[in-house]
């Protein structure tokens, strides 16, 4: 008898302990209430990069007088670095073609070069100096930035079947219409030897031109 | 009609997104706080270029881009004191960035050229008495050790030739303003012999070449470079050719 009221008891203990503890459980906040969220979300900062802009690519078209084979079209293609504000490296490939000399113009029929070998085309990789940095003025309106620069390098021309050394030197302007958009004049010597007719030779081809640039 | 409206709105989307872009790109300028007494605006990048506007302290510009050692900035956008000029560098870099921190300007000095990645250059020389002209780009894996690819073309008395290779260089002591280096490599030589003067064909062959040199930090992202290559020249002939070749040049790095 005692045995039996005991186990009531005991049961009727654990089954209230069970629900209490049941609803304990329940009554409990969640682990991610129990966290306080704050309210302001962490603001992301990117910095954003700034541009830079120190490589210029551009075209031009000019004047080349190819010694002995008379004065051409050229045109040609640029690249440039801007290292400072002073220096910048520069490179071109540029294509033309070589007129009959005064020989083959005067004796009628006799050629000298085939024609595929009056194709001349350069390449050059120079190193240029803003001499004089300037400011231009056009009307009281407009300023535009500009520079003179001095400019020399070496590379190589393919002209009379013969590849040849080349130094070029040359003296440019270059206005700048925006920050990236830049109209040049450019003139440059170029000086290789060639030995088309005999003997070997120092030549000057000399180069006039203009182009448009943009810088990126 | 259908049509018609149709057109509208893929030109006003159109329009949308190209004026979104601009305002977006407008909306990516880089907001500085300045925090000297104040920062000076040229008229363009570049040292004498004469000083137009001044930004007191506590105003915020807005960097644009960057040419050589100048930042183009912004300031009182959208007001009738709106002023675009160009402020160096060594000032921008007194500026606050939106995270509170000095801006991060690139300025190239020893220190920035000591942790280099990119760097390239031309250079011109002697190749076995022909003269040659090359370009090159090296990428720096440490302080230590570079790889560098280079084109060449030499021009010679007898033969005209391009030549490629790619080289390992060491550089035991990056600490140093003139800074002697190692180097290690191979290739390819293609050699167009002059038809004038000798009858023979074009012809390319392997070589492989070790060398030394030095790179000498001038200023800036500037540094000259001189060195000295021997080169063997795998040739199907019985010997193989020796050439030694001399070059100096310009190099930048990024």
């Amino acid at each position: 008898m005692e045995n039996r009221i005991q186990r009531f008891f005991l049961t009727a203990l654990f089954s209230l302990t069970a629900v209490y503890g049941w609803a304990e459980d329940a009554n409990k906040p969640s682990r991610s209430d129990q966290i306080i969220e704050p309210d302001l979300q962490r603001r992301e900062l990117k910095v954003p990069k700034i541009d830079s802009q120190d490589f210029e690519v551009g075209a031009y078209y000019g004047v080349l007088s190819i010694q002995d084979f008379g004065s051409e079209p050229v045109k040609g293609v640029m690249l440039a670095y801007h290292v400072t504000e002073d220096i910048f490296l520069e490179a071109n490939y540029a294509m033309s073609k070589g007129d009959k000399t005064s020989f083959e113009k005067l004796s009628g029929g006799a050629s000298l070069l085939s024609d595929s070998d009056r194709d001349y085309k350069y390449y050059d990789l120079s190193v240029g100096w803003n001499i004089l940095p300037g400011e231009v003025f056009i009307t009281s309106k407009y300023a535009f930035n500009s520079a003179l620069y001095l400019i020399a390098g070496v590379g190589g021309t393919d002209f009379a079947g013969d590849s040849a050394f080349t130094a070029n030197f040359g003296v440019g302007f270059r206005l700048l219409l925006t920050d990236w958009l830049a109209w040049h004049v450019d003139a440059r010597d170029h000086l290789f030897n060639r030995s088309t007719f005999g003997e070997s030779e120092r030549t000057n081809n000399l180069e006039l031109r203009t182009g448009f640039s943009v810088f990126f | 009609m259908l049509f018609a409206n149709a057109k509208k709105i893929a030109l006003l989307l159109l329009l949308n997104t190209a004026f979104g872009c601009i305002a977006h790109a407008d909306d990516n300028y880089l907001p500085v706080k300045v925090v000297d007494p104040f920062i000076e605006l040229h008229t363009g990048p570049g040292r004498g270029y004469p000083i137009f506007y001044i930004a007191e302290r506590g105003a915020i510009v807005e960097a644009m881009k960057q040419r050589t050692d100048w930042i183009k900035v912004r300031i009182n956008k959208d007001t009738p004191r709106e002023k675009e000029g160009w402020v160096s560098i060594a000032q921008m870099a007194k500026t606050l960035a939106p995270d509170g921190e000095p801006l991060a300007v690139s300025h190239p000095n020893f220190d920035a050229y000591q942790q280099r990645h990119w760097e390239g250059g031309l250079m011109t020389g002697s190749f076995g008495g022909a003269d040659i002209v090359s370009a090159y780009g090296a990428y720096h894996f440490t302080r230590n050790i570079s790889v560098e690819i280079e084109g060449s073309q030499y021009f010679g008395s007898f033969s005209n030739g391009k030549i490629a290779t790619g080289s390992l260089v060491m550089q035991p002591f990056p600490q140093w303003r003139i800074s002697p280096f190692v180097t290690l490599g191979g290739g390819m030589v293609y050699t167009e012999p002059k038809s004038t003067l000798v009858q023979a064909t074009n012809r390319s062959d392997g070589l492989i070449d070790a060398g030394i040199g030095v790179r000498y930090y001038l200023t800036r992202r500037f540094l000259l470079r001189a060195q000295y290559k021997n080169y063997v020249v795998l040739t199907d002939q019985e010997t193989n050719q020796n050439v030694e070749e001399w070059k100096i040049g310009f190099s930048a790095f990024f």
